[in-house]
Formats: structure tokens, C-alpha cells, sequence
């Protein structure tokens, strides 16, 4: 395999704001690559200097081979950028958005043709091709700039939040036609998402980027089982636990902490399925009676807590916060 | 390059032309100014209440009182209005029923008899500088009057008067606006096409997608500066068919006289589009691009001598009105609408706006190059 993006020590700085602290970054050819983090974590920046379209202070970054600061135009041959904000045209039909980029990227009039053909079926929206993109819903629009972002059959697709504001049906579709282009067509796609869920359900991996710098890096799982005690068992007896039948349980092998509150037990283990079978076991032994049993698996959000100490939600909390504290006391 | 180019100027074109009741307003909104601004500004002011209190009889007296009639009569620029003294007239003067008042004191015309100085007092509203001001030329253009007739019987004099001769076909005030008109309409649609689809482009995100493709921002400001050209040309040719109409002028000079016209609409078109971009290159909300707009408009078409002659203007603002490339286009315009196709008396205005399009693409293109 080789590097669709190697990112050396790559630096953003606005004044002595550093957006974007030294990172580096490799995402392999093929892979899906999240960059996941609160709002304000430097991602949409890292992105911006990946794609060319914010100049990298210092470091070194090179995107499907192409040096980025050296050969801009070369750069957006290569890659597909679907942004954040809704930039598709409400006053052109779906047909004339992708005609019009596909222009842009000069691709011959034969070609431009089946192209679009080719991805407005893909997405869903051949039917609705002659309508205005004034007529379409949010969710609608998104996949219309990704198939806008694909018109040139570029070698990397950044996707920007691609799933911001939408409803959870819309999410899903997005999510499949995310999978069935990594899957079906091999194509090398990062993603920017502050969706904990997204990042998990469609990631190859995820890098998490806080303060502007790469705070961890790996597969879903790889991530959460960095986390100690990465399973959750929330056990109910038949009656308030006692200290003892707690400091008992606690010693079981594989147990990493055990809290009780009145009837239950709330036991971090490292393998909770192979943990709960012996847990239910030893309570029996103990004459007790178990009456519900249920276990949770660690989340990227647990990972995020674990790594940065507060969760994903402070963390975007925080960023409104501070923005909101920049602004005059009037317009707050 | 070519292609990218045109890929932009056909979404900015079909972008317009899909929203007709803006279009519909570039073109409306200069035909209203021309229909407002021939009906409020045009022609002589007329009936102004001019209250008369007489306190003589004597042969001057009735001479100015006469006089006054004749106003009232002929240009009507008065309406006369019995006065029986002073106060009253002033009660009336102040409660605006009257625009102002005459008091022919009681010795007017045996002071003059006896070769005195003797004076009429004339009372006028001054809040209304114009009507006070026409009130006071009409009376005092009434006192030779007073004496004329003898002076004539005396020396035997024959009247002498002015005839004016009109080089040119006559203008009346609403035709003389329509090249005003036409100028504010290109002005409209640059802004329209040219300032306010960048800024909102800008606002909205879509320049930055545009930048993630191999677009240049040359390419951008290129197909900007053509689309804008197209509908702001097509939307002032509309507005000078329709003034044309409605005011019954005509383009003089034959095929000659279209052609100089067509280049002096696209000159124009073409100047304003380049400024209205230069001017907005940095504006990234639309508010700002509000603002800008309304204040070069003003800035530009008043002193552009549309309305009135930049003869009249303090020097500051004959500057002002020299730099202004809606002063030359409008020069230009009537110069070929005006002056029966006389095409010379037009091709100073047409080098200044050849240099000022020239200078201003270049600092649009300079401009967007660095702020998009």
C-alpha cells in the first residue's frame, strides 16, 4: 500500500493562534480515514491545507503524490473536496450543477455525458436531474455534491461533516453510498466528522484531533481497546449488594473496577463476554440472586474522554463558548 | 481556460436569468426614476400664493400692481391674493396659506415722483429655499414695469428682445433623462450581476468550492465580468428601447450612430462591472455589498450632471463630476441621442471610458486574485 496523504509536521498559524500543531498524519491508499474532534479542534484547517485552499505555515504534506504547496493545480486534478457548507446552485437543475464542474475540470463533452449519468443514478437523483436544486431536500443536496465531488474521477474524496444537519434517514443513505464507494470502487475517502457514531460505523480509522494536534490514531477497535476496562457490565441483584459480595466480585480475573450502588454493580471489565457468565456464577455462589444483566461496549466518545479528559459535547460546548466570549457583550 | 471561462459565465447567466423579478427590477427601477424624476423636477413653478396689500393708489403703484396681474395671467407663476394689512397677511404667511406677501407702503409712488427711493416689501416662507426663491425673482422682475412706459414715451424706443435659436432638435426635460436613466440602469446591473453575485457567492461558500477544482481565480473573475456584461447590457438596451418609447426620441446618425451607441452602452457596461468587483473584492457579506452600492450610486449619479448642470456644482464637486465615468458616459449618450448623430462631440467621453474600463478590469482582476 502506498500513502494517499503523508503529512509531515504540518503547522497552521494565525498570528499566535496555532490552529494546527505539527502533525503528522499517513492515510493509506484505499483506506477510510476519520478525522474525528470537537468543533474548533484544527480538522476543517487540516483539511483546508490538505486540499489547497489554505496555505500550510510550516511542515510538509503530500496528497495522492502531489506536493501540496508545490503544485496546487495538479493537487485538485487529484482529489474530490465535498465542503461543509451546501455550495451547489439553487437556481441550476441537479444535471446542470455536475455539467457545469465538470467544465471546470475540462472533462470532454463525450465523457461529461455518461459521467453524470453515471453518478446521478449512483446517488439516487436521476429521476429528479431537471429539477432545481431549489426543490431539494438537505439530504438531497449532500449527495448531489458528492457525486459533484466525484465528477472528475478523482483518487481521494475529502468529505467535510458530511452528514451535519441532517435527519437520521438522510444520515444512513449517505452512510451507504460512503460505504459502497470505499467498498465497491476502493476509493480513498477522509472524512472530518465530530459524529463519534459516524466515525465508528464507517471508518477504516480515525485519527482524534484536539487543540489542533493528533491526539490518537488507529482502527475503531484498536482505539477502544486502548481504554482499560473497555466493557461496561451493569448487574442487578435481588437486593441491595454488600460491601463484601463487592470486593468479591472485584477480585475476579479480568475485572478492572467494581462500583455498587444499592442493588447494583457496575464492573469494568477488559472482555465482558467472556466476564459475565463467571460473574452471574460467583453471585450465585454467594446466594444471591442475579435479576438483570446487561453489558455495554466502549465507545470512540469513552476513547475521547479517555485521551482528553472531557467529552466530545464540552469540547464542542467549550468552542461556542469561547466564540461567543470573543464577540461584544451586544451581540451575546 | 477557454472552457472553464465559459462554464462560469453560463452558471452566473442561466443563474440570472432564472431569477426574472430581479432582472425585472434592473430594468423597472431606472424606467420609474425616469417617470418620477420628468414629472417632480421638470418645468416652471406655478401659482405660488402671493398675498397683495396696497396701502397706495398712485399711477406707480397700480403700475406694479399691473405688473403682478400680468404674472399672474401670463406665466402664472403667482396667484394673487387680496390682503387688507400687514398682519394679517403675515397670520396668513405663517399658517402657509400663503408662499409670501407685498406691502405697497402708502407713499410708493410720490416718493418716486419726487425722485426718492421708495421700496416694496416682500415677506416670503423661506423653508421652501426653491419656491422663495422664485417668488423673489418673479416680483423683482415685475419693478421695471413701474417705469418703462414712460421711458419709452420719452425716448421713443423701440423693444428690443432675445430670440433664441436651438442648434439641435428640441430636448424636453423627460427625454433629456433618458440617457441618465440608461446609465442607472447599467449601474443597477453591474451591482446586481457583477458586485452582489460575488459577494454572495463568496458568502455562501461557492467560490471555495470553486477552488478546490482547477478554477483560477482569473477564470472566476473573467466569467463574472462576461456574464455581468451580457445581462447588464441587454437590461439597459431594454430600459433606452423603452425610454425612447415612452419619450419619443430617436437614435440619430444612421448605422454609425447605433454602432457608437452600442459601444458607449458597453464601455459603460463594461467600467462599472470592473469597479463594482474591485469595489466588492473584499466584502464577504452581503450587507456590505448593500451598503457600498447605495452609497456609489449616490456618489456617482448626482454629481454626473444627470439631473442638473455640473455648471452649477462648487468646484470640489466639478471634480468630482470630471472623474465620474457616468458623467462621460452620459455626455457620450446624449451626444449620440441629442446632437443629430454629431459622433465627435462624443469621443472624448468615449477615450476617458475606454481608459477608465481598462483600469479598472485590471484592478478587479488584481483585486480578486488576492481576496477570493
Amino acid at each position: 500500500m502506498s500513502a494517499a496523504i503523508e503529512a509531515q509536521k504540518v503547522t497552521r498559524r494565525f498570528g499566535d493562534f496555532v490552529a494546527v500543531d505539527a502533525v503528522d498524519l499517513t492515510v493509506e491508499e484505499g483506506e477510510l480515514f476519520g478525522l474525528l474532534g470537537p468543533n474548533g479542534a484544527g480538522k476543517t484547517t487540516l483539511i483546508r491545507m490538505l486540499t489547497g485552499l489554505s496555505r500550510i505555515t510550516s511542515g510538509e504534506a503530500f496528497v495522492a503524490g502531489v506536493d501540496v504547496r508545490r503544485d496546487p493545480v495538479a493537487l485538485r486534478r487529484a482529489i474530490g473536496v465535498v465542503p461543509q457548507a451546501l455550495t451547489s446552485d439553487l437556481d441550476l437543475t441537479g444535471w446542470e450543477n455536475l455539467d457545469i464542474y465538470a467544465r471546470f475540470f475540462e472533462v470532454p463533452r463525450q465523457r461529461r455525458r455518461a459521467r453524470i449519468e453515471e453518478l446521478l443514478r449512483r446517488v439516487e437523483l436521476w429521476e429528479r436531474r431537471g429539477d432545481l436544486v431549489s426543490t431539494y431536500s438537505g439530504g438531497m443536496r449532500r449527495r448531489l455534491e458528492i457525486a459533484r465531488g466525484l465528477i472528475h474521477r478523482p483518487r481521494l474524496l475529502f468529505l467535510d461533516e458530511p452528514t451535519i444537519g441532517l435527519d437520521p434517514q438522510s444520515r444512513r443513505t449517505i452512510w451507504d453510498l460512503l460505504r459502497e464507494l470505499h467498498g465497491g470502487d476502493s476509493l480513498t475517502i477522509s472524512l472530518t466528522t465530530h459524529y463519534m457514531d459516524e466515525a465508528e460505523a464507517l471508518c477504516d480509522r480515525v485519527a482524534i484531533i484536539d487543540h489542533g494536534r493528533v491526539v490518537a490514531v488507529g482502527s475503531p477497535a484498536q482505539l477502544k481497546a486502548s481504554v482499560p476496562g473497555s466493557d461496561t457490565l451493569d448487574v442487578t441483584l435481588d437486593g441491595p449488594a454488600s460491601e463484601e459480595l463487592a470486593a468479591a466480585m472485584g477480585a475476579l480475573p479480568g475485572v478492572r473496577r467494581i462500583d455498587r450502588e444499592d442493588a447494583r454493580l457496575v464492573v469494568r471489565a477488559d472482555d465482558g463476554a467472556r466476564i459475565l457468565p463467571r460473574l452471574v456464577e460467583a453471585i450465585t455462589r454467594e446466594g444471591r440472586t442475579v435479576t438483570a444483566a446487561a453489558m455495554s461496549r466502549v465507545s470512540l466518545e469513552d476513547v475521547f474522554i479517555q485521551i482528553t479528559g472531557r467529552s466530545i459535547r464540552d469540547g464542542r460546548a467549550a468552542a461556542s463558548e469561547a466564540r461567543r466570549s470573543s464577540l461584544p457583550r451586544r451581540f451575546t | 481556460m477557454i472552457t472553464r471561462v465559459l462554464a462560469v459565465f453560463e452558471r452566473d447567466l442561466r443563474r440570472m436569468l432564472r431569477n426574472p423579478m430581479t432582472l425585472f427590477g434592473a430594468i423597472l427601477m431606472p424606467l420609474v426614476y425616469l417617470i418620477i424624476l420628468g414629472n417632480s423636477l421638470q418645468g416652471p413653478i406655478e401659482r405660488l400664493p402671493l398675498g397683495v396689500v396696497a396701502f397706495d393708489q398712485g399711477p406707480e403703484a397700480r403700475e406694479f400692481i399691473g405688473a403682478l396681474q400680468a404674472l399672474e395671467r401670463g406665466p402664472k407663476t403667482v396667484r394673487l391674493v387680496r390682503e387688507t394689512d400687514a398682519e394679517g397677511a403675515l397670520a396668513s404667511l405663517r399658517r402657509g396659506r400663503l408662499a409670501g406677501f407685498v406691502v405697497v407702503p402708502p407713499h410708493f409712488s410720490s416718493d418716486l415722483a419726487r425722485g426718492r427711493n421708495a421700496a416694496i416689501g416682500l415677506y416670503v416662507d423661506n423653508v421652501d429655499a426653491v419656491a422663495s426663491a422664485a417668488l423673489v425673482a418673479a416680483v423683482t422682475a415685475t419693478l421695471p414695469a413701474v417705469k418703462s412706459p414712460l421711458a419709452r414715451f420719452e425716448r421713443h424706443l423701440g423693444p428690443a428682445e432675445v430670440r433664441p435659436q436651438e442648434i439641435y432638435p428640441r430636448v424636453d426635460y423627460d427625454t433629456s433623462l433618458v440617457p441618465a436613466v440608461v446609465v442607472m440602469a447599467i449601474f443597477i446591473g453591474s451591482m446586481l450581476a457583477g458586485g452582489f453575485n460575488l459577494v454572495m457567492d463568496r458568502f455562501l461558500g461557492v467560490h471555495e468550492s470553486y477552488l478546490s477544482t482547477p478554477l483560477t481565480r482569473l477564470d472566476i473573475a473573467l466569467g463574472v465580468l462576461g456574464s455581468g456584461t451580457v445581462v447588464t447590457m441587454a437590461s439597459s438596451a431594454l430600459v433606452l428601447s423603452a425610454g425612447l418609447l415612452l419619450t419619443g426620441g430617436r437614435v440619430h446618425g444612421g448605422p454609425l450612430g447605433w454602432v457608437a451607441l452600442v459601444l458607449v452602452l458597453f464601455l459603460t457596461t463594461f467600467g462599472l462591472l470592473a469597479m463594482m468587483m474591485a469595489a466588492l473584492g473584499r466584502a464577504n457579506h452581503p450587507r456590505v455589498g448593500q451598503m457600498l452600492g447605495g452609497f456609489l450610486n449616490v456618489i456617482l449619479f448626482f454629481p454626473s450632471g444627470a439631473l442638473y448642470p455640473i455648471e452649477s456644482f462648487p468646484a470640489w464637486l466639478r471634480v468630482v463630476a470630471v472623474v465620474d465615468p457616468e458623467t462621460h458616459s452620459i455626455a457620450a449618450l446624449k451626444a449620440i441621442l441629442f446632437r443629430s448623430g454629431d459622433l465627435q462631440a462624443a469621443a472624448t467621453s468615449v477615450a476617458y471610458l475606454i481608459v477608465f474600463g481598462l483600469a479598472m478590469a485590471a484592478l478587479a482582476v488584481t483585486t480578486l486574485k488576492r481576496t477570493l
